[in-house]
């Protein structure tokens, strides 16, 4: 809460992002060159064929691929890292990601027993994994809440131990299916790596009302967030209705995340790291924190999946261990960082 | 303003339009249904094929379409000449759908090791996909081939390949017919875990061959087809022959003679463990009739 | 205008404070002071409405503290906490800015009328030129004027101080009480300018400091409310003595009043 830069933080991220964006939909198995990327779409927009595009496969694989995918990566890092930032504002500590309480294993175990059920090849079918693994997740962090609470509160540690503990359980119970059942075993592993994001411009449309309410709702918690950063007895005592705030809190970053997760599969690191990147360039005001890890996130996940895409190409390695590799070495950076300056 | 959302909104709505293009459905031709009970109809065999999978890519070899295959996955080892052949991914569970877009097949064909999404995914970029399913029994192989013959184009080499090889299967049975016993078989998947290694159980294909090449399956009390068995369960069977399966992975005899324990069972101590290649078993195709006469003749070295 | 009528409180199923009555005039320091455990602590909590009540009523400028809204009751009370856990990266001016909270809106936008009242609870507590620095950079008699000047931001009229000399070095300590002091009894200047006295109940260890400082003193032990009058009528050797257990004789010096031990120390010659 220290630093007041003259450039805008929000103009410099979302330049960023603006870059990131169109990297991820210049760069594939495929590189499409910024000209011809411009051209192909005005074309398509005039409703004419590009000239640089004779056959219509770079428009194919543009609006069939890339542009819903940019769409759905930066969706999903905006809930990733806007609901992290939440949680460590929430929870007061730094080690807080947006599968603290449970989101991931309920989203995993719903996904494989979608998986399991071997659905016929319908519509119904095929939403069946995403639809699960929201169900999953939802209903895991209400058996955290019900477990954690005491009266009509819920404490952080009863939170924390009993999403511990109940992403333990979900997470076993979910192994022992995967081994149970060796023809759905790559499928179920892909998808918990974050190798499954879903294709298409329908997934877009099923997930965009859940993030933006949710998104929306994260970044107008930031000021009582802040008053939150004094412990909950002196946010009551300057009066925050503390139990209301964090209820809030809980659902938003939930819904956030398991839209995210339900549609893209498990991405670590994301809602753990960027808080922390912004909260060092920018300072800890939450009312500035959420949003602007939200537009980071979605840079980082974008600039991740491009690597993802092109590293080991045509190989496309699921983008959730491209974050894991570099997520843990740059958190150990930050904290090595963090040591010269007082950042949390 | 408004002008801004007059463009923008014809905008989207057309990137949309354009990945959502309907397949063009043709009366005649081809029209069969797949393995996701899906119904595939093409105008005339495929000219330009993709392949997902190395067993889809052995059949299609093997019914003489290997001059159609423009894409193939990353485990396509064989035959050699599939290596020539561009690579769409596959390694880590995701391919690269925009490598098989640009080569612009007629037809994509997808295995059991092939997800629903990703045949959506294909479907929504507007390529057509047929998902083959893996036989069951050694019939199925004889299906398998003739729908890819089908699409193809390749109908009576496809024909011609299947008699051939029922020829082979039923030269393999009147062989075995003659057999006085039947050795207890153990095939290893995966040693990794030398105190349970991995087999296959009651139900898998490879129980099944084991069975039509005149030998009984160690693991058949087991609960799944991908099973462990312990070693102390294999002391108690003592079968009488072991089959390395994991040697495409580097396990050799040796190796598995030093295993502790494993020098009391019989098939070590004769000298009756043999490595095994796996691809000719675990991938659905012509192939599994090389595995089936080779397991035959280690099974019965007597008959041959 | 604070009204505590009969109140009980436990903690854990543990009844703490038992019946306990008082009243304060608006623009007096009231010191209360007992031994560990005498519940001081769950008595500051309670009247400031974190802690629920077994039994009794708190009322401040006539109003139930439990029919207010947490707003509500910020804007009547304002606790200055023990400087111990607290954000380690907020700045100086930030942690005032936070006292107005009661005042803002959900986005916490702050207005100029804020702006001003943040400026004047800086300059009063002498924390303007250390504005920017973090609060981990500040001494911990600096952090305890910090929070100070946070609740003095939060305009409350009443404010509840629970051992805020602890951990201080002497002059800190004389320095606080002095402010507070001031607090409660603002000069005819400050009056003249609207200024408005405040009402101060501080919990407090230290026994010396309370004589000049307070108007009046609460004795708590085994929480209840053994004494309740000026400093002379409480701080005496039977009351005191009594309520600490050991011999304490009280000494008048120079317009202040020390409480020490009566017996001077066994075995100790040149005394």
């Amino acid at each position: 809460m220290h630093k007041q830069n003259t450039l805008s933080p929000y103009l410099i991220i979302t330049l960023i992002l603006i870059a990131s964006a169109v990297l991820s939909v210049a760069v594939g198995s495929v590189f499409i060159p910024l000209p011809t990327l411009w051209d192909v779409l005005s074309s398509a927009i005039r409703g004419t064929a590009s000239t640089l595009d004779p056959e219509g496969v770079y428009l194919k694989i543009l609006s069939g691929l890339r542009l819903p995918r940019m769409l759905m990566l930066a969706m999903v890092g905006a809930a990733l890292a806007g609901s992290g930032g939440a949680y460590q504002g929430l929870f007061r500590n730094p080690l807080a990601d947006p599968f603290l309480i449970g989101v991931s294993s309920g989203a995993g175990l719903g996904a494989v027993l979608a998986m399991l059920a071997k659905s016929p090849y319908t519509p119904a079918g095929l939403i069946s994994v995403p639809l699960a693994a929201f169900c999953g997740a939802l209903l895991t962090v209400l058996v955290v809440a019900l477990l954690a609470r005491v009266g009509r509160t819920v404490p952080t540690t009863n939170l924390i131990l009993a999403g511990v503990a109940v992403s333990s359980f979900a997470s076993a119970v979910t192994s022992a299916l995967m081994i149970h059942s060796t023809g759905e075993l790559r499928r179920a592993l892909v998808w918990l790596m974050g190798g499954a994001i879903m294709t298409g411009w329908s997934p877009i449309l099923a997930v965009l009302p859940y993030v933006l309410i949710a998104l929306t709702g994260l970044v107008l918690i930031g000021h009582p967030l802040n008053v939150l950063q004094f412990g909950e007895e002196q946010a009551l005592q300057l009066g925050i209705r503390v139990q209301r705030a964090r209820w809030i809190t809980i659902a938003l970053a939930t819904l956030a995340t398991a839209a995210a997760v339900a549609f893209a599969g498990i991405i670590g690191f994301i809602g753990l790291v960027v808080p922390h990147i912004i909260r060092m360039l920018w300072g800890g005001d939450y009312r500035r924190l959420i949003p602007l890890s939200m537009l980071g996130g979605a840079s980082l996940l974008l600039l991740t999946d491009v690597a993802a895409r092109t590293v080991i190409a045509p190989q496309e390695i699921p983008v959730g261990i491209i974050t894991a590799l570099l997520g843990a070495p740059f958190f150990l950076w930050i904290l090595k960082l963090s040591k010269a300056q007082n950042y949390w | 303003m408004k002008s801004l959302i007059a463009t923008i909104l014809p905008a989207l709505l057309m990137l949309v339009a354009c990945s959502s293009a309907p397949a063009s459905v043709t009366g005649g031709g081809i029209k069969l249904q797949d393995g996701l009970a899906r119904e595939v109809t093409l105008d005339k065999p495929a000219a330009r094929i993709v392949s997902l999978s190395p067993s889809i890519t052995e059949i299609l070899f093997a019914v003489g379409a290997g001059s159609q295959v423009v894409g193939r996955d990353s485990f396509s080892n064989y035959p050699a000449d599939a290596a020539a052949i561009p690579d769409v991914g596959g390694s880590m569970g995701s391919y690269s759908f925009e490598t098989i877009a640009s080569l612009e097949p007629d037809l994509v064909i997808a295995a059991e090791i092939n997800t629903p999404e990703q045949v959506s995914a294909l479907e929504g970029l507007g390529v057509k996909v047929y998902y083959l399913s893996n036989p069951t029994d050694l019939d199925g192989i004889y299906t398998m081939l003739q729908t890819v013959g089908t699409l193809s184009g390749h109908v009576d080499e496809a024909a011609a390949l299947s008699t051939s090889l029922k020829q082979r299967v039923d030269s393999v049975r009147k062989t075995i017919a003659k057999a006085q016993a039947k050795p207890l078989v153990f095939y290893e998947l995966d040693g990794t875990d030398p105190a349970k290694p991995w087999t296959p159980g009651p139900g898998s294909f490879l129980d099944m061959l084991i069975s039509e090449a005149g030998g009984s399956n160690a693991a058949a009390g087991l609960q799944s087809q991908w099973a462990q068995i312990s070693i102390e369960e294999l002391l108690v069977q003592d079968p009488d022959i072991i089959l390395l399966g994991d040697s495409i992975y580097g396990m050799t005899p040796e190796q598995v003679s030093a295993r502790p324990g494993w020098d009391d069972l019989t098939a070590i101590r004769e000298g009756r463990i043999y490595p095994f290649n796996d691809d000719l078993i675990s991938r659905p195709g012509p192939r599994l009739v090389d595995g089936l006469e080779e397991l035959a003749r280690l099974i019965h070295p007597e008959l041959y | 205008m604070l009204e505590v009528i009969a109140i009980s409180a436990s903690y854990n199923h543990k009844p703490i404070i038992e019946d306990i009555s008082l009243r304060l005039d608006k623009g007096s320091v009231l010191a209360l002071i007992g031994p560990n455990g005498s519940g001081k602590t769950t008595f500051i909590r309670a009247i400031s409405g974190v802690l629920p009540l077994r039994k009794g009523t708190v009322k401040v400028d006539g109003q139930d503290i439990n029919n207010m809204s947490p707003q509500q009751r910020a804007r009547k009370i304002a606790v200055v906490p023990q400087a111990r856990s607290f954000p380690a990266a907020f700045t100086a001016e930030e942690v005032v800015a936070l006292g107005r909270t009661p005042h803002l809106n959900w986005l916490g936008k702050v207005t100029e009328r804020d702006m001003v009242i943040i400026e004047e609870a800086l300059e009063k507590m002498d924390l303007t030129a250390l504005r920017s620095r973090a609060v981990s950079e500040l001494s911990g008699g600096e952090q305890q004027r910090l929070f100070l000047a946070r609740s003095l931001a939060q305009g409350s009229p009443l404010l509840l101080m629970d051992e805020p000399t602890t951990h201080l070095d002497l002059q800190y300590q004389l320095s606080l009480m002095e402010r507070i002091y001031q607090l409660a009894h603002p000069s005819d200047d400050e009056l003249a300018k609207g200024v408005q006295p405040r009402t101060v109940v501080i919990a407090i260890h230290d026994l010396n400091l309370i004589s000049r400082y307070a108007d009046q003193v609460g004795l708590l032990v085994g929480g209840r409310l053994i004494t309740l009058g000026k400093p002379q009528v409480v701080l005496t050797p039977e009351l005191l003595s009594s309520a600490y257990n050991l011999p304490l004789q009280v000494i008048h010096e120079r317009g202040f009043t020390l409480v020490m031990p009566s017996n001077p120390p066994e075995g100790r010659k040149d005394q």
